[in-house]
């Protein structure tokens, strides 16, 4: 037999008829032989009954089903009718002051003509917009293009758009010479295979560049298959031949690196960038005999002319450059060792897309220490705001500030993040 | 009973006034209770549930989760209701609730003023009794003893599980049974029963 608690807790559904067969059965047959609980069930009754009896008046009487099904069409209707007459009602308005109100849909129907009429008249190149990036100013021999390596290649004029992710081909005996918002004056070489990711990056498979950047002080970008050159305003030349690439600076400065090490380059100076190749030496040679071909190659005038109409006048997409931060590391006029680079940023409410960062540590004097480079999957997760980079092989030690450049690399996304806080850890 | 919630909210949706007619039979009920359970005591229980389905009519394109619309009505009776309190604000508080406000019937004459007055007095008690409650037995109270709704209909307004219904009306009655143990020691047997025999 069940026992009394038992029975207890079932009182409410019996008495609410809310019980299944088996237990109503089991709660009657103990309630016939226990007084205690009969008297409990009476008790219980009796409430329930007594709550029902005084909420019994205040029962819903009829159906709302007509009213509200009544209302339901004419619902807005109504409202606006409303409106209307409280308008009227409130304000006798003259002829003039009625014709007042309209004036803002007025302006509304005007600017809407207007925009209409911008777009209709506008030049027809802008029409597949965003992505033209520049034009080609020079044109010579044999040059072809295609927006994906396994498209039929298509031949090149001068004054034809350059477009994001477009690959430029250049025969034997060539030359190709394309202007980038910027402006960035790029001239390409024959037998050279060049993609242009987008007006700050290029992407040299093989062959000869020269570019010369413009200098807005955004990051400009060029991936040989050896290494890269990271550009802030500058000219120089790149040259990929024999699983080498060959960087040689005219004017400004520029960062060389491949997968171990990097550098800056000089004026005058050219580096050879091989990969596994650890410590990335400068040589000094005479620019001018090694960028005369490039100087061969000049812009056509009216594909100058028509560059500087239709894509100088437009913003580019922009690219910040460098996040520099500077780190003391020495206490009381000594330095201290230091074991890794501590990273901090705010994380964004983006969940994916983020670019990933290419971090650059150098010493007191800007000599190359070590890099490492922040995938950008790291920024998308949010529950991470800070990352640690430890130096590579051992503790840096003797070095009184670290100047850290933290570049985003835009591979894998757009996203950028902003840092918080650098700082070195010691031991 | 979800599927066909669906079903009705689907074709509400497009415009069928007859399918939104059913979706309120189904939930006049409950709605009417929850603005009952809020501002009845200022006899606008009524007006609230119909201004709550005026705008769950109006929002139905937004529901997300067709097969939950109870809870989602819930939500939005709620949510009226209090927006009613607010407006009224000013106005309720110079105004004494129910049911002492109630005319007098032929009934009450009939009872005497005595009996008018233990009425109102037994009212005062279950309404005490019922804010006593732990809030989340509240609801449920009121949906079943204002409207009789079953465990199944209470679970499918405020999107708790039957058994967990069970538990809260279990629970609040063993409470309301000692609260209000002695409503009718004076009278010995409720009027309902009298009624009933």
């Amino acid at each position: 037999m069940a026992s009394c608690a038992q029975v207890e807790r079932l009182i409410q559904a019996y008495v609410d008829g809310e019980l299944t067969q088996s237990d109503r059965v089991i709660f009657e047959q103990h309630v016939v032989q226990c007084p205690t609980c009969e008297v409990l069930l009476h008790k219980h009754r009796q409430m329930c009954a007594d709550l029902f009896e005084t909420f019994s008046e205040e029962r819903l009487q009829h159906s709302l089903v007509p009213q509200i099904i009544e209302h339901l069409p004419e619902m807005e209707q109504e409202r606006a009718d409303v409106q209307t007459i409280n308008l009227r009602a409130k304000h006798i308005t003259s002829r003039w002051t009625r014709m007042a109100r309209l004036v803002p849909a007025a302006v509304l129907v005007v600017l809407l003509i207007l925009a209409v009429t911008i777009v209709s008249q506008w030049p027809e190149t802008w029409g597949n917009g965003s992505d033209v990036i520049g034009v080609v100013t020079h044109c010579a021999g044999a040059v072809r293009s295609s927006m994906y390596a396994s498209e039929s290649r298509e031949a090149v004029t001068v004054r034809a758009f350059v477009k994001c992710g477009e690959r430029f081909e250049t025969g034997p005996d060539s030359a190709l010479m394309l202007t980038l918002a910027g402006p960035t004056q790029l001239k390409v070489n024959s037998d050279t295979r060049v993609k242009l990711c987008n007006d700050r990056r290029v992407s040299v498979e093989s062959g000869e560049i020269w570019c010369d950047v413009g200098r807005d002080g955004r990051l400009f970008r060029v991936n040989t298959p050896t290494g890269d050159i990271t550009v802030f305003g500058t000219a120089f030349e790149v040259s990929v031949r024999d699983g080498k690439t060959v960087v040689t600076v005219e004017q400004g400065r520029v960062q060389v690196e491949n997968e171990l090490a990097f550098r800056e380059v000089e004026p005058g100076e050219q580096v050879d960038l091989v990969i596994g190749q650890s410590a990335l030496v400068a040589r000094e040679v005479d620019v001018a005999t090694e960028v005369a071909w490039a100087n061969k190659i000049t812009p056509d005038v009216a594909a100058k002319a028509f560059f500087e109409r239709e894509i100088l006048t437009r913003g580019s997409t922009e690219l910040p450059a460098e996040q520099v931060f500077v780190v003391i590391t020495n206490r009381d006029d000594r330095p201290r060792s230091v074991k890794s680079i501590y990273l901090e940023w705010a994380p964004d409410d983006h969940p994916a897309n983020h670019t990933g960062y290419d971090i650059y540590v150098s010493d007191d004097y800007m000599r190359p220490l070590f890099k490492e480079h922040i995938s950008g999957r790291t920024f998308a997760n949010k529950r991470t705001s800070a990352y640690e980079v430890a130096t590579p092989d051992k503790p840096i030690s003797g070095v009184n500030v670290l100047h850290i450049k933290i570049v985003p690399d835009f591979r894998g996304g757009e996203i950028q993040t902003s840092f918080t806080k650098v700082s070195a850890l010691g031991i | 009973m979800a599927f066909e919630d669906e079903q009705l909210v689907l074709r509400s949706v497009e415009g069928d006034a007859e399918a939104f007619g059913k979706l309120v039979e189904r939930y006049q009920d409950a709605v009417y209770a929850t603005a009952y359970y809020y501002a009845g005591r200022y006899g606008a229980a009524e007006d609230i549930a119909q201004e709550t389905f005026l705008n769950a009519y109006r929002a139905l394109p937004r529901l997300k989760e067709r097969d939950r619309f109870g809870p989602w009505l819930k939500a939005i009776a709620c949510r009226t209701a209090a927006n009613w309190l607010r407006r009224h604000l000013k106005k309720i508080r110079n105004e004494t609730p129910l049911p002492f406000r109630r005319t007098v019937s032929i009934e009450d004459a009939r009872e005497g003023p005595r009996g008018r007055l233990e009425r109102s007095e037994r009212y005062e008690r279950v309404q005490m009794a019922i804010d006593s409650l732990p809030e989340r037995c509240r609801l449920p109270v009121v949906l079943r003893y204002l409207q009789e709704l079953s465990y199944r209909e209470i679970s499918g307004f405020t999107g708790e599980s039957e058994e967990e219904i069970r538990g809260i009306l279990y629970r609040a009655g063993r409470q309301l049974r000692d609260v209000l143990a002695d409503l009718n020691e004076s009278e010995g047997e409720s009027r309902w029963h009298r009624v009933r025999r």
